[in-house]
């Protein structure tokens, strides 16, 4: 019973990090039809400078300007790269963030050597919320989930209620429109895409300083947000937020049991679940659990 | 206010606009006739600069100031209002939503004698529908909201891409009355209309366009005269009503 509430409330605030994360992908997505290789690296810089920023400056300064000097990274990305390339097509700006990717592991590395940092929670946060029967669960980890749930409802209620929300949820639809009434789209798409970026941050220095920060972070963590925004559907943010969920938990119980199915412990198939169900998902719903695109 | 001068322009490797000149001025109404295809509704989207390629060749200047090459925001802030073919109402906003969007500054456009504009006292039918999501409106009512979206911010000139397409004869009435008002309170409007009888009675001059270019210029009762144009251009035979 403890084993079971304390997985899952692990597992709600892994999938609740995963959601920071593909919330930003997926939403840059439906406006701008770019895919993104380069999210995951957004993730990995954010946990790196806040490792650099707490150093100088302590924790609580590096969860808030880490994020923005990745987002301020993301809006420059986008203004003088991507829409340089956009003219050319999809194939061209996703060539461009995949390249990207390639540059900031390469960056980290040279910036930081190719060795684990140690980025740990404020001391404070580190101890346990409460135990249960000898089961601990950490003060940060209740710390991270509030705070992703706070993002994400501010997300939320900026789509749903604010003009800017508006302007973009007309633009998933009706980009061209939206700009023939006078609304500065190209500026839109930036902002945007660097709000994505700093969200990505964001989870890079929860995810970095609750996990591990090294250089492999972003291969790690980059194709299980792929497969959250495809089980949910392109574009789709509820979707993406039932994938996360779904995602998270699916990893968080599977190391914790000990059967096996064929000679293969659960445990050990763990990290293959998440692409199992993307091929299940992509088998019989091509376009999803809440995918509306055609294309 | 506009003038289009030997405009050259398409959507990449083909022209579709080879050499379009045309002028419309403030308080008259200018008709673009001429079969599918001969790119009336691409010389609307080049105005705007919303063609993917960039124009070839011409020019387009609106109150003396070059367009061509600036982007679509900027030519829309300058005064001109679009209502796209197919209306491109956001479905998932409600109609008063549609309408805050079509405010650029976020603040009621105000008109030179300070009024600021009242979309529900030009079609009061959308009044009851605030709250409803374009997506579920009418043809008729989505046009409506195209309009009045596209009035939001007060333009001096609008361009408007088949506003009477599909839709029934009453609602069509309504439309046309409202465009005309809006041309006798001194509004340029640059009309495709596919509905002759309606293109015919509400423009000043009538353009019309073949093969990529104007090939005929000149009032209603010019073109009823000109019967070889009309025949050869517009698939017409004998007199229209």
């Amino acid at each position: 019973m403890e084993f079971l509430l304390v997985s899952l409330l692990n597992g709600l605030s892994y999938s609740l990090l995963l959601f920071l994360l593909s919330a930003g992908l997926t939403v840059v997505f439906s406006l701008m039809g770019v895919l993104n290789f380069a999210h995951a690296s957004f993730y990995m810089l954010g946990a790196y400078l806040g490792f650099q920023i707490s150093l100088w400056a302590g924790f609580w300064s590096a969860l808030v300007l880490a994020p923005l000097a990745v987002g301020a990274l993301g809006m420059l990305v986008e203004r003088h790269l991507l829409r340089a390339v956009h003219r050319r097509g999809q194939t061209a700006e996703l060539l461009l963030t995949f390249g990207l990717a390639y540059l900031i592991a390469e960056a980290v590395q040279l910036l930081w050597g190719r060795s684990a940092l140690p980025f740990h929670p404020p001391a404070a946060l580190e101890g346990p919320l409460f135990s249960l029967y000898g089961s601990a669960f950490p003060a940060w980890r209740a710390f991270m989930m509030a705070l992703a749930l706070a993002m994400l409802v501010a997300i939320a209620l900026t789509l749903r209620y604010t003009r800017v929300g508006l302007i973009v949820q007309a633009a998933f639809t009706h980009p061209h429109m939206v700009e023939a009434l006078g609304h500065d789209v190209p500026r839109i798409f930036m902002w945007t895409f660097g709000a994505g970026a700093a969200l990505a941050g964001l989870a890079g220095v929860i995810g970095g300083s609750a996990f591990v920060t090294e250089p492999g972070m972003a291969a790690a963590i980059g194709p299980i947000v792929f497969v959250i925004v495809v089980i949910g559907g392109l574009g789709s943010l509820p979707g993406a937020f039932i994938a996360s969920i779904a995602v998270g938990f699916i990893q968080t119980f599977a190391v914790g049991f000990d059967f096996a199915v064929a000679g293969v412990s659960v445990a050990q198939a763990a990290p293959v679940l998440p692409f199992l169900a993307m091929v299940l998902v992509l088998l019989f719903r091509p376009s999803g659990l809440l995918g509306n695109r055609a294309d | 206010m506009l003038e289009v001068r030997d405009l050259h322009a398409g959507y990449g490797r083909g022209e579709v606009l080879q050499g379009v000149s045309l002028d419309v001025a403030p308080g008259e109404c200018v008709a673009l006739l001429g079969r599918n295809g001969v790119g009336r509704s691409t010389l609307l989207k080049a105005i705007m600069g919303m063609l993917p390629a960039p124009a070839r060749g011409g020019r387009v200047r609106y109150n003396n100031e070059d367009l061509l090459g600036r982007a679509t925001f900027e030519i829309a802030r300058r005064g001109i209002g679009y209502v796209p073919e197919g209306r491109e109402v956001f479905p998932h906003l409600t109609v008063a939503q549609n309408l805050l969007l079509g405010e650029p500054s976020g603040r009621p456009a105000r008109d030179a004698r300070g009024k600021a504009f009242d979309a529900y006292a030009l079609f009061p039918a959308l009044h009851a529908l605030r709250d409803t999501r374009a997506g579920v409106l009418s043809g008729g009512e989505q046009q409506m909201l195209a309009i009045a979206r596209a009035l939001a911010s007060r333009p001096a000139l609008l361009l408007v891409d088949e506003p009477t397409e599909g839709l029934a004869p009453a609602i069509v009435h309504t439309l046309a009355r409202v465009l005309d008002n809006l041309r006798r309170d001194g509004m340029g409007i640059l009309l495709v209309e596919q509905k002759m009888t309606i293109a015919l009675d509400l423009a000043q001059r009538v353009a019309v366009m073949g093969r990529g270019r104007v090939v005929f210029e000149g009032t209603p009762q010019e073109l009823q005269r000109a019967g070889s144009v009309r025949a050869q251009w517009l698939g017409i035979q004998g007199q229209t009503t």
